[in-house]
């Protein structure tokens, strides 16, 4: 069976992640949902810079991978990937948007922004106004026309939708009964980076629900005299960590890869009913 | 030279904190309550803007438009 347990979510303006275990699955398919995550969920970034001013002390190049960087919003549904447009990768309005920013500096260290970016389509935008492209001094000026195409994380990292990762669930079980012999202070609690061992009472427990900050770094087991920690995996149960980059929502992100994921196992199911590949 | 836009190793954005964590740190706060504040968790993202050397600012000096 498997079971999904959300533990921690934020939601704000700047961070939008969720942190859940993920029980009743094997070490593959948690990787190949990562992978697929990352590789296979297409979103919007800037893929082809023409510059007609550039007065800054950084180069055109360094500005346009800059700009290649920056996470747009993205609407999947209104855009087509280019290889598959009906345009056939020449660039339409179904598969392309076009970003315009002309900018002259008044003032000397003057910042450009994302939000000088002006839009062609309103849906698709940089995720916030105040990440910095470049710096001018007094009449320098930066005037260039940059257009986003839909991509996949495949071709390059700019086209990610998320940082995901997953690691196992933590099982750490201190045999209580050897405490005794360390009165003042116990070196397994001192030393763990999270601070997640409760020696209170002279008897050394975890806290509640240390799992969630345990790193598994093992420190409590090799340094306690006793040698009354043990830790494990929990088998088949890992916890994951996604946090959008703010161009598709999580939610979107996960019901995108599970399609991709779905459209794939079929594509191998009819190839195994080829009869002249796989004579069975 | 110029703050990255986003991390080398996770690639998560952090171009647009970078004014806030100079900001922060300024009022005098402590590494791990900014970086708290500012939501970043992972070591790789924090040295990107610890390491940091705005290079950009003494490059200004020279201006080609005078």
């Amino acid at each position: 069976m498997v079971k999904v347990t959300v533990f921690e979510r934020v939601q704000n303006d700047k961070i939008d992640m969720v942190r859940f275990v993920l029980d009743g699955v094997s070490l593959e398919f948690a990787n190949a949902f990562r992978r697929v995550v990352l590789s296979e969920v297409p979103t919007m970034a800037i893929d082809e810079v023409i510059f007609l001013e550039n007065d800054s002390p950084l180069f055109d190049e360094i500005i346009a991978h800059r700009l290649g960087l920056i996470p747009l919003t993205t609407d999947l549904k209104n855009y087509n990937l280019r290889h598959e447009c009906s345009c056939g990768g020449v660039g339409c309005t179904l598969c392309q948007v076009e970003l315009t920013c002309s900018i002259k500096a008044d003032l000397d260290g003057h910042i450009v922004r994302s939000g000088d970016l002006q839009s062609t389509d309103p849906a698709v935008k940089p995720v916030n106004d105040d990440i910095i492209i470049a710096k001018l001094q007094k009449n320098s000026s930066l005037v260039f026309e940059a257009f986003a195409r839909l991509g996949e994380g495949r071709d390059h990292a700019k086209w990610q939708p998320a940082q995901i990762g997953f690691g196992y669930t933590p099982n750490v079980s201190i045999d209580s009964s050897k405490c005794p012999d360390c009165i003042d202070q116990c070196i397994a609690a001192r030393r763990c980076p999270e601070e997640i061992i409760d020696f209170s009472n002279k008897k050394a427990k975890m806290v509640k629900d240390y799992w969630q900050e345990c790193t598994i770094c093992e420190e409590c087991a090799r340094n306690c005299p006793m040698e009354a920690v043990s830790i494990e995996a929990k088998p088949d149960s890992y916890i994951f960590t996604i946090e959008s980059t703010g161009a598709i929502s999580i939610k979107e992100i996960i019901d995108r890869a599970m399609i991709v994921f779905q459209e794939k196992v079929k594509e191998f199911q009819e190839h195994l009913k080829n009869k002249e590949l796989f004579p069975l | 030279m110029i703050i990255p836009i986003r991390c080398f190793t996770c690639g998560k954005l952090i171009a647009d904190k970078y004014e806030e964590y100079l900001r922060l740190q300024k009022e005098g706060i402590k590494a791990k309550e900014i970086f708290k504040k500012l939501g970043i968790t992972r070591f790789c993202c924090k040295r990107m803007l610890v390491s940091h050397v705005n290079l950009i600012d003494d490059l200004l000096e020279y201006n080609r438009l005078q």
